[in-house]
C-alpha cells in the first residue's frame, strides 16, 4: 500500500503566549489527569515559560501545539513533537482535539514520556551530548502513547492490550523519526552524566534488514510508573503483546501492518476495544484468519523456541559431501503460520537455510506445529551454516541464538576488537579496584 | 613544596625505570588475558552463530547485543556497551562512587589484581627506594609477597564495611532526599558530588594508610602488617598536609589524564574508532599505569623526607 496523504509541517506561529500556570492549567481542564499529578507538575513547572504555535497541515489548521519549557529547551521540543504528530499522524490518523500541550518537568519527576489526552510530557537534561536526543525521545514516546490512551478504561481488563500497543507505537515512532542519529547513551554518576558511543547506533537504517531494538529503556522504564497503564503482571503482558506486533510487522511487512493499524484506531473512536477487536481488523485487512498468531503470541505461559540442534557435513561416497540438517521445537508455543488444523493442512511457517561452501543455498519449510525436523542433502560440496528462520522473522523466538549453527566459522574481527575492548575495560576495572586496597 | 618535589622527584623515578613500567604493564595484560579468552570465545561463537542477515555490515549490531546479554551468564554478563572506549573508566569510577553491584564472577579478575600488584608493589618500591642494587626485580616482589597481601585482604575488609554501613546511608538515605530537595539538576549533582567527596575521602584514607604502610615496610621498620599499617596510619597523621597534597596532586594528574581521554574519544570522531580506539585505550592503561607508579615512587619520597626530617635533631 502506498500512502496518498503528504503532510507538511507548517511553519509555527507564535500567538500571544499564557503564562505557564495558566497554560498547564487550560490544559488540566481538557486532559484526565489525577489532582495530584497536576499539582505536582504545577510545582514543577516554575521556571517554565508557555508558547503557543499553530500548526497546519496541507494548508489547513491543524491545531495549537502549547509548549510549556525553559524557553532554551522549547524549540528543540516543538521541533520533536511536530516530527513525532505528524509522522504518527500519517501512520494512524490524526490526533482528536485541536490543542495538544507538552510539557517538560526536571527528570527527578520521573514523569518522561507520560501521556494524558492532549498532554504529553517530558524532561530536558542539564548534561546531554549531541547523540543522546533523551527529551525529544521521552516526547515521542508521550506522543505516540496518545494514541493508545483511548484503548484503556478504567474498568476495561485489557489495559495490557492499550499498554502493549503504546510501547509498539513508541518504539517504532523512535526508530524512525532518530534514524541513524540516535547512538546508545550511557548515564553515570547517579544518572547526571551521558556518555554516547559513536559505535552503537540504536536506530539504524530501515534498509538495514537486521531486526531493530524492540526493548527502548525509554519505552519501558520506569517500569513501575503511576502513569503507565498497566501494572504488574499485566505490564509483563503487555511487553509481550509488543513483541508480537514487532514480529507480525516482519512477518506481514510494515505497510500492510500500518494499514491495519491505521483502520483499527479510525473504527474505534470513542470505544475501547480489545486485541480481538485488532485481529478481527487485521484478518480483514490480510483476508486471512490470524486469530493463530496472536493466540499463539500472547500465551504468557509457553514460549517460542525454535533451535537447530543439529548441523553434520561430511564426505560422503563416491563424491560430495553429506549433510544432515537438524531442527527442534523447544518451546511449547508454536508459530503455526495457518489458521488451518494441522490435520487439514500443512503450513509453510518459517524456512530453513542450508548454505554451503560453494556459496550455492537449500530453503526448506517447516510447519511450527512440528516438533521436529530432519533435512539430508547431497552436495558437491560441504555445508558451512543451517539457520531456522535465518531472516529473524519471529522476534518472540526466546532464543535466537540457537537458531543457528555454522562448521569451522572463521574468526570475527568485530568479536576480536569487542574482545580487546573488553579487556581494556578488565584492566581499568583491576585498576580502580586495586587503587584502594 | 614537600610533596611536590615528592611527586616530581617521583614522576623522575618512574620514567628512570621503564623496566618497571613495562612489568606493570605485562603484568595487567597477563592478568586480564585468561578472563578475556574466556569472554572472547564466547563471544566468536555468539556471533558466529547469529541469524544470516547484512552479517557483512561491519559495525556493530545492537540488537543483537541486546539479545546477546539477555542470555549472557558469568563473565559474559559483564559484556555491556560500557566496555567501549572511555565509557570504560567512567564506569568503573561510576561504579566505585555509585557502590554498583557486580556480577560475583568478578572477583576472581579482582582477586588476581591485588595478587598480581601485591608483587608488583614490593618490587617497584624497592626499587624506588633503593634503586636495583639490594634485590633483583622478582626476588624484591616474592620478599613481600605475602605481608603486602595480608595488608590488601585487610583494607578490603575495611572496605567492604563501609560499602556495606557509609554508602547506603549516603547514597540510599541522604542522596535521595538531598537531590529531590534541590530546584535545578545542576544543584542535585552538586549534592551528589559533595556525597561522593565524602566517601571519597574515606576510600582515599584508607587507600594511603594501606600506600603508607607498604612503604614503611619497604624503606622503614616495620617488619608485620600490623606493624606497617601501624606506622602508615601514624605516619599519615602526623604528615596529614603533605600527605593530602601529594594525593591531591597526584589525583589532579589522574583528573587529567581522564580529561584528555574523554576530549579524545568524544570530539575524535570517526577517527578513533575500531582499532585505534582500541590502541588509544591501551595508551590510557599505561598512563595510569605511569600515574599510580609515581604515586607510590612520590609516597617512597615524601616518607623519607618526611621521616629524616623528623628523626634529624633540630639545630
Amino acid at each position: 500500500m502506498v500512502w496518498a496523504a503528504v503532510i507538511v509541517a507548517a511553519a509555527a506561529a507564535s500567538q500571544g503566549a499564557p503564562d505557564a500556570a495558566t497554560a498547564w492549567a487550560e490544559a488540566v481542564r481538557s486532559a484526565s489527569i489525577d489532582p495530584a499529578t497536576a499539582a505536582r507538575v504545577e510545582r514543577l513547572i516554575g521556571g517554565a515559560a508557555a508558547r503557543v504555535t499553530t500548526r497546519t497541515v496541507n494548508g489547513q489548521p491543524a491545531g495549537e501545539l502549547v509548549t510549556i519549557a525553559r524557553p532554551e529547551s522549547a524549540p528543540l521540543l516543538i521541533d520533536a513533537a511536530t516530527t513525532s504528530l505528524d509522522r504518527l499522524a500519517a501512520w494512524l490518523g490524526p490526533l482528536p482535539g485541536n490543542r495538544f500541550t507538552i510539557v517538560d518537568v526536571p527528570a527527578r519527576a520521573d514523569l518522561a514520556g507520560a501521556a494524558y489526552p492532549g498532554v504529553a510530557i517530558t524532561s530536558s537534561r542539564w548534561l546531554t551530548t549531541r547523540r543522546e536526543f533523551a527529551a525529544e525521545r521521552a516526547l515521542t514516546v508521550a506522543i505516540a502513547r496518545q494514541y493508545a490512551l483511548p484503548f484503556a478504561a478504567a474498568d476495561h481488563g485489557s489495559s495490557w492490550f492499550a499498554e502493549g500497543m503504546a510501547a509498539y507505537f513508541a518504539t517504532r515512532a523512535i526508530h524512525e523519526s532518530f534514524e541513524g542519529r540516535y547512538y546508545q547513551t550511557l548515564r553515570y554518576f547517579g544518572g547526571y552524566v551521558p556518555h554516547s558511543l559513536r559505535a552503537i547506533v540504536m536506530s539504524p537504517n530501515p534498509l538495514d534488514a537486521r531486526p531493530r531494538v524492540t526493548e527502548l529503556a525509554e519505552v519501558f522504564e520506569p517500569r513501575d510508573a503511576p502513569w503507565r497503564l498497566a501494572h504488574g503482571a499485566d505490564l509483563d503482558r503487555a511487553r509481550r503483546l509488543s513483541m508480537a506486533l514487532h514480529t507480525l510487522e516482519r512477518f506481514v511487512g510494515w505497510p500492510a501492518l500500518q494499514a491495519a493499524l491505521r483502520s483499527f484506531v479510525e473504527q474505534n473512536h470513542g470505544r475501547t476495544p480489545a486485541l480481538a477487536d485488532f485481529v478481527a481488523v487485521l484478518s480483514e485487512q490480510r483476508g486471512s484468519d490470524m486469530t493463530w498468531f496472536f493466540d499463539q503470541a500472547m500465551r504468557l505461559d509457553a514460549r517460542f523456541d525454535y533451535a537447530l540442534v543439529n548441523l553434520a557435513t561430511a564426505p560422503a561416497q563416491p563424491g560430495g559431501w553429506h549433510t544432515t540438517v537438524e531442527v527442534r521445537r523447544i518451546g511449547e508455543a508454536t508459530f503455526d503460520g495457518t489458521a488451518l488444523p494441522r490435520s487439514a493442512a500443512t503450513a509453510r511457517s518459517l524456512p530453513v537455510l542450508t548454505r554451503f561452501a560453494d556459496g550455492s543455498e537449500a530453503t526448506e519449510w517447516i510447519d511450527g506445529r512440528d516438533r521436529e525436523w530432519r533435512f539430508e542433502y547431497t552436495s558437491s560440496s560441504a555445508a558451512t551454516l543451517a539457520s531456522v528462520d535465518p531472516a529473524a522473522l519471529l522476534l518472540l523466538d526466546a532464543d535466537r541464538g540457537n537458531n543457528t549453527r555454522t562448521v569451522d566459522p572463521p574468526l570475527h574481527k568485530l568479536g576480536i576488537r569487542l574482545a580487546f575492548n573488553w579487556i581494556s575495560w578488565l584492566q581499568d576495572a583491576m585498576l580502580a579496584c586495586t587503587a584502594v586496597l | 613544596m614537600t610533596a611536590l618535589r615528592a611527586l616530581g622527584g617521583g614522576l623522575l623515578r618512574v620514567l628512570s625505570s621503564p623496566l618497571v613500567v613495562i612489568a606493570a604493564m605485562v603484568a595487567m595484560l597477563l592478568a586480564a588475558l585468561p578472563f578475556a579468552l574466556v569472554v572472547g570465545s564466547e563471544l566468536q561463537t555468539a556471533l558466529s552463530n547469529q541469524q544470516p542477515i547484512n552479517l557483512d555490515a561491519g559495525e556493530i549490531d545492537p540488537e543483537w547485543w541486546f539479545e546477546y546479554r539477555q542470555h549472557a551468564e558469568g563473565l559474559a554478563a559483564t559484556f555491556t556497551p560500557a566496555i567501549i572506549g572511555f565509557a570504560a573508566p567512567l564506569d568503573n569510577l561510576s561504579a566505585m562512587l555509585d557502590g554498583t553491584r557486580r556480577p560475583w564472577v568478578l572477583l576472581a579478575p579482582y582477586a588476581l589484581a591485588v595478587a598480581v600488584w601485591s608483587f608488583l608493589w614490593g618490587a617497584a618500591l624497592e626499587r624506588f627506594a633503593y634503586g636495583s642494587s639490594r634485590f633483583g626485580f622478582f626476588r624484591a616482589g616474592a620478599r613481600t609477597f605475602t605481608r603486602f597481601l595480608v595488608i590488601s585482604v585487610i583494607a578490603a575488609a575495611i572496605m567492604i564495611v563501609l560499602y556495606l554501613t557509609i554508602h547506603p546511608l549516603l547514597f540510599r538515605v541522604l542522596a535521595p532526599s538531598l537531590e529531590s530537595s534541590a530546584s535545578t539538576e545542576r544543584s542535585a549533582f552538586m549534592m551528589r558530588i559533595a556525597l561522593y567527596a565524602v566517601f571519597g575521602a574515606m576510600l582515599s584514607l584508607l587507600g594511603v594508610i594501606a600506600d603508607y604502610a607498604r612503604v614503611a615496610m619497604v624503606a622503614g621498620p616495620a617488619a608485620s602488617p600490623a606493624d606497617a599499617l601501624r606506622s602508615g596510619a601514624a605516619f599519615v597523621r602526623r604528615h596529614v598536609g603533605s600527605v593530602v597534597t601529594l594525593f591531591l596532586l597526584t589525583g589532579s594528574l589522574f583528573a587529567a589524564l581522564l580529561v584528555v581521554y574523554g576530549y579524545v574519544d568524544v570530539y575524535g570522531g570517526s577517527r578513533v574508532g575500531g582499532w585505534r580506539g582500541i590502541a588509544i585505550a591501551q595508551a590510557y592503561i599505561l598512563a595510569r599505569l605511569v600515574i599510580r607508579l609515581t604515586f607510590g615512587a612520590s609516597e617512597v619520597r615524601l616518607y623519607r623526607a618526611l621521616s629524616d626530617q623528623a628523626s634529624t635533631p633540630p639545630g
